[in-house]
């Protein structure tokens, strides 16, 4: 005890000394738990964004490709998928539910989402939790429903209209402005992508972008390809031929299947959800638009998200749906992908904790350099406490506490930037990056790290306590001045 | 029980790397009690047989009892003992702390010796209240107590360290040239508390000088020139 007691005072005595090398540890413990921490959140981040979904489906693309455009809204979709498509696979009999999203349009740099009412029913995040609405409700036609963070940072509330514009820049030189949303809902904040995103229905983005609206509208997509412009100018995919001439024939689109396949059992799927779609079309002809009456609501769609009766299942349905004719399509099971791409990221994650693991390399030798230097002008003090009593032993253990005490103060202030920085910078990085880094308590893997910052300053505290011991056995009582 | 403090034969010390011996004394000897004057140029070997006194090194050759212990057959952690508990030692500058208050540099004799403890401990005393009445006893006024070692003067310094190494009462004193860097004036004070306390407390002293005048203030004066009949060098003289 006092022997600790007088490292501190030895320690206090060079203060300036002390605090710089104090603070060389510091800012390398706060690295290395900070990617600890920033990697750890990451992961649970990324597990959490989405669950209780089975598959996602989209046009054929790498599943890495799919997860991040379908579900992080990173990127954009190679290409769409037809709505006979899409409602072949949703009327499969292993289906419970499924939600069709359309990405592409974005708000002041926020993905705009296209989907169905039911997104809000089935979308589940985190443990299996649905989303909350903080007010409203989902949205109808000419309506949306905002992210947490959308809201805060737009300043957007219930009520309030915004202007959807093309393109995912968050600057766009062309909106679509004359078709203004209202906001219906605002969701609770969920820690995940959603809170990023705006949600509006499938009729409203296919409107904007002039699908089976008849206003003169002279908008010029030149980035993306849109599907109204595919029933002009036919890519050579032969199933949406046959769709697109079904619709122009004011028939029910799923005759257009049947033609198709002449799948009995999907038929009869067809049958029974024949009631859903009656709703659909009295919803549509409230706005009493008489061409549009039997059309889907968007001519294609990015992806969608489906449920199954089994989760099992989920393996034969994707490879079911992988090897689908009509039209080439990739389904993921989002569980398994989003553990590629951690895989694919964790790489980046050990090269930032093998340069923090430098950094703290660099703060304790210029520990172990200030000690060093120290010792010279500190032998009259060791030959003076050898004078009181102090053997070569206590002298080794008063300079192996000194570098302990410093270490144990370096990775305390260093924890405390750490916590200062997380409590400045958390909005920051849940903004710019998703991510949400809680003000938890300190992990056990952090703890390990820590532990090895003060293992490493023991083992290097031995060098000046070895030469230390060594003088004061050689010197004795005499003042080498 | 004898009646000798320190009885040394035969002692022989060679530093590591040298051939020649650098101290070799027939007979050494001071009694309980004694105020012995230890004089000395320097390169006389006068540093080695005070580290040999006091426990830091040992005598190569013969033996060397100081009270009822022989130095040369205890272990290094024994003679760290020895001398924490039963010697005293004043150097002849830089004997604080730096970074200690006056006061702690003095408590600190006793935190190791669980000895000097004891002893204090036998006359009712904290080792703090021994310690101020130490430093009021050598002149050190309350307001400096507290100061920081560094910035005291050097003559306060030296007081000091006599206080430290009083506390507790150890048997034997040994004082390395502790007036060289003060001015006559202090330098008589300091001998007159110093001895006063001595002889207060039944301790031997042996105080190394090379002033001559300083002689009358002890029993015996001793000429390690003299005594040591090693080849020394004296290349400083």
């Amino acid at each position: 005890m006092q022997v600790i007691k007088l490292a501190i005072a030895s320690l206090l005595s060079r203060k300036s000394n002390a605090i710089l090398t104090l603070l060389a540890i510091a800012i390398s413990v706060m690295l290395l738990l900070g990617v600890e921490r920033v990697s750890q959140e990451t992961r649970t981040g990324f597990a959490n964004t989405i669950s209780g979904t089975d598959l996602i489906v989209g046009a054929r693309s790498g599943s890495v490709n799919l997860l991040l455009y379908s579900v992080f809204h990173i990127g954009n979709p190679t290409n769409n998928v037809s709505w006979e498509t899409y409602q072949h696979w949703a009327n499969n009999s292993q289906v419970t539910w499924s939600v069709p999203i359309a990405l592409g349009d974005s708000v002041r740099g926020f993905p705009v989402v296209a989907t169905e009412p039911t997104f809000f029913e089935h979308f589940r995040y985190g443990q299996q939790q649905p989303l909350v609405f903080t007010s409203g409700a989902p949205f109808s036609q000419e309506n949306a429903v905002i992210g947490a963070e959308v809201a805060r940072r737009l300043g957007l509330q219930l009520g309030d209209e915004l202007v959807v514009a093309h393109g995912t820049g968050s600057i766009s030189f062309h909106e679509h402005d004359d078709q203004p949303l209202t906001i219906a809902g605002v969701l609770a904040r969920t820690g995940t992508p959603v809170d990023q995103a705006i949600y509006i229905s499938l009729r409203d983005l296919d409107i904007m972008h002039g699908g089976h609206a008849h206003d003169d509208h002279g908008h010029e997509h030149h980035n993306d390809e849109h599907e109204h412009h595919d029933h002009h100018e036919h890519h050579g995919d032969e199933h949406e031929h046959h769709a697109h001439h079904s619709h122009h024939g004011d028939e029910h689109e799923h005759h257009a299947h049947h033609s198709h396949h002449g799948d009995e059992h999907e038929h009869h799927e067809h049958h029974s959800q024949h009631g859903d779609e009656q709703e659909h079309h009295e919803h549509h002809s409230h706005h009493g638009d008489e061409q549009q009456h039997e059309q889907p609501p968007i001519p294609s769609v990015s992806a969608f998200m489906l449920g199954l009766q089994s989760r099992p299942r989920a393996i034969f349905m994707q490879r079911e749906i992988n090897t689908y004719r009509p039209e080439p399509l990739t389904a993921i099971m989002p569980g398994a992908t989003l553990q590629d791409l951690w895989r694919t990221l964790s790489g980046f994650e050990r090269a930032l904790s093998v340069v923090s693991g430098f950094v703290l390399l660099a703060g304790l030798l210029g520990m172990l350099a200030t000690i060093l230097a120290s010792l010279r002008e500190r032998r009259r003090e060791m030959a003076v406490l050898r004078s009181i009593g102090a053997g070569p032993g206590t002298i080794f253990t008063l300079l192996v506490s000194e570098t302990v005490v410093l270490t144990l103060a370096g990775i305390a202030v260093g924890i405390g930037m750490l916590y200062g920085f997380i409590f400045a910078l958390a909005p920051y990085i849940q903004s710019n990056f998703g991510v949400v880094v809680e003000l938890g308590g300190i992990s056990s893997a952090e703890w390990l790290r820590v532990a090895i910052v003060l293992g490493a300053g023991f083992v290097i505290s031995l060098i000046p306590a070895w030469q230390a011991y060594r003088n004061s056995l050689t010197d004795g009582l005499s003042m080498r001045l | 029980m004898s009646n000798w403090c320190i009885q040394g034969q035969q002692l022989e010390f060679c530093w590591p790397g040298n051939k020649q011996p650098t101290l070799s004394i027939a007979e050494f000897a001071v009694a309980k009690g004694e105020r012995v004057l230890l004089r000395g140029p320097s390169g006389s070997g006068k540093s080695t047989l005070l580290s040999l006194l006091a426990g830091v090194h040992q005598t190569q050759s013969g033996t060397l009892m100081v009270l009822d212990a022989d130095l040369s057959k205890l272990s290094q952690r024994q003679r760290d003992r020895f001398r924490a508990d039963h010697v005293g030692y004043i150097f002849q500058q830089f004997n604080l702390l730096p970074y200690l208050s006056a006061l702690q540099n003095v408590v600190l004799a006793a935190s190791f010796s669980k000895a000097r403890q004891a002893r204090l401990q036998a006359q009712n005393v904290s080792a703090e209240d021994e310690s101020k009445r130490l430093l009021t006893r050598l002149g050190i006024a309350e307001s400096l107590w507290h100061a920081q070692a560094g910035n005291l003067s050097v003559g306060q310094q030296q007081r000091v360290a006599a206080a430290r190494a009083l506390l507790g009462a150890p048997e034997l004193l040994i004082a390395d040239e502790p007036t060289s860097a003060l001015d006559t004036d202090a330098r008589d004070n300091f001998l007159q508390l110093l001895q006063e306390e001595c002889e207060q407390q039944n301790i031997t002293l042996v105080f190394v000088t090379h002033d001559a005048t300083l002689s009358h203030h002890f029993d015996r004066i001793i000429e390690l020139a003299d005594m040591n009949t090693a080849e020394v060098s004296h290349a400083g003289n």
